[in-house]
């Protein structure tokens, strides 16, 4: 599956990019609230090597800049 | 005109409340981001995030024991509102909700509520929008029954997820073969009901039954779905349940949610009854 969005070769990089858009968006805003992040990042663990990455949306521009796009290996559809 | 009841102090007091629970009890988890299900039910409905803030309020049902629109507009204003939390009505604490902003369904598009058929309802994606139950009323029963007003968008044919435990177990979905429903019951060893229901666009009410290893029916807008299945007596596991993806992230699912009930019990001798009682509210059939 084509993903457009942001990869990272290792998980603190998309923990820091997660990190970097939480602080740009003020997430969270109290302590006790539901939100706790602004964007999450996912696994490829179905990749060799394992990779992980975050699915582009246009709230990210402004702190990630552009997206690629890359491919994720997803499992069939049962 | 109606005037209400007379009390002994001579006050008006307005006429008692009769939700869908205090009809049929049982509930395991039940949402609704339209109204409130029951009398004893006084929380609030869902909580919101503000995109102008990221503020996040909870916002109740109004003395008509619906959602309470103007708390929710004069709280978001004229930008969107997303849902972080819907609330459960069972008694139950089995609430379902988001803590990450980019996956949160909408509610609130630019000042204005997301209805469907009048009635306010929730947006998902197809990209990232899902919400995770906090406990999940399936496990370990074999006799349940589970009922959602929702609309799938046709942009998504294929693949798209409404409710959600595993491929083996728990799911109401888009599949395979150009868009038809289907109904994963758990107990089957994977066979389900297809349905061929015309579904793109349009607001139906999706139910389904088991009964141990008696039966189980599925139905779209209170007409059986494919064929009643005999499963077998085995029991739900305990994985996690999702609303709108499968496991969170994959499969997600395109179109609306209103309202979302699952009994861990058994109701179906009630379960046309229960149809009846949302589609008496959502206007669907």
């Amino acid at each position: 599956m084509e993903v457009n969005g942001y990869k990272y070769t290792t998980e603190q990089e998309a923990i820091d990019a997660r990190e970097a858009c939480d602080t740009y968006y003020g997430i969270p805003v109290a302590p006790d609230d539901v939100t706790q992040n602004w964007v999450e990042y996912r696994t490829a663990d179905l990749d060799t090597p394992i990779f992980y990455y975050i699915k582009f949306d246009e709230s990210l521009k402004v702190v990630l800049g552009n997206p690629t796009n890359f491919e994720v290996t997803t499992p069939p559809f049962n | 005109m109606y005037y209400g009841l007379l009390g002994l102090a001579g006050k008006v007091s307005a006429p008692a409340f009769t939700g869908l629970l205090d009809t049929y009890s049982g509930a395991g988890s039940a949402y609704s981001i339209a109204r409130r299900l029951s009398s004893t039910y006084t929380g609030a409905l869902i909580r919101v995030r503000r995109s102008s803030d990221n503020t996040e309020q909870d916002i109740g049902y109004n003395g008509s024991n619906v959602l309470d629109e103007s708390a929710l507009t004069t709280f978001v204003g004229a930008n969107n509102g997303f849902v972080t939390k819907i609330y459960d009505q069972s008694g139950n604490s089995a609430f379902a909700s988001q803590s990450t902003a980019a996956n949160q369904p909408k509610i609130v598009s630019s000042g204005t509520i997301i209805k469907v058929n009048s009635k306010a309802a929730m947006e998902f994606d197809g990209v990232n929008d899902s919400l995770t139950f906090a406990s999940n009323p399936f496990v370990t029963k074999n006799t349940y029954s589970f009922f959602d007003v929702g609309k799938f968008y046709a942009t998504v044919l294929n693949f798209n997820m409404m409710l959600s435990q595993s491929d083996t177990e728990i799911e109401v979905r888009r599949g395979g073969g150009g868009g038809v429903v289907q109904f994963l019951m758990g107990g089957t060893g994977g066979a389900a009901p297809t349905g061929s229901a015309q579904i793109n666009n349009l607001q139906k009410l999706f139910s389904f039954y088991r009964k141990s290893n008696i039966e189980a029916k599925a139905y779209v807008n209170n007409t059986q779905d494919g064929a009643t299945l005999t499963p077998n007596s085995s029991t739900i596991g305990s994985s996690t349940l999702y609303l709108g993806s499968r496991s969170g992230t994959a499969y997600l699912y395109e179109g609306t949610m209103q309202e979302v009930l699952i009994f861990n019990t058994d109701q179906s001798a009630n379960h046309s009854n229960i149809n009846g009682n949302i589609n008496t509210f959502y206007s669907i059939y």
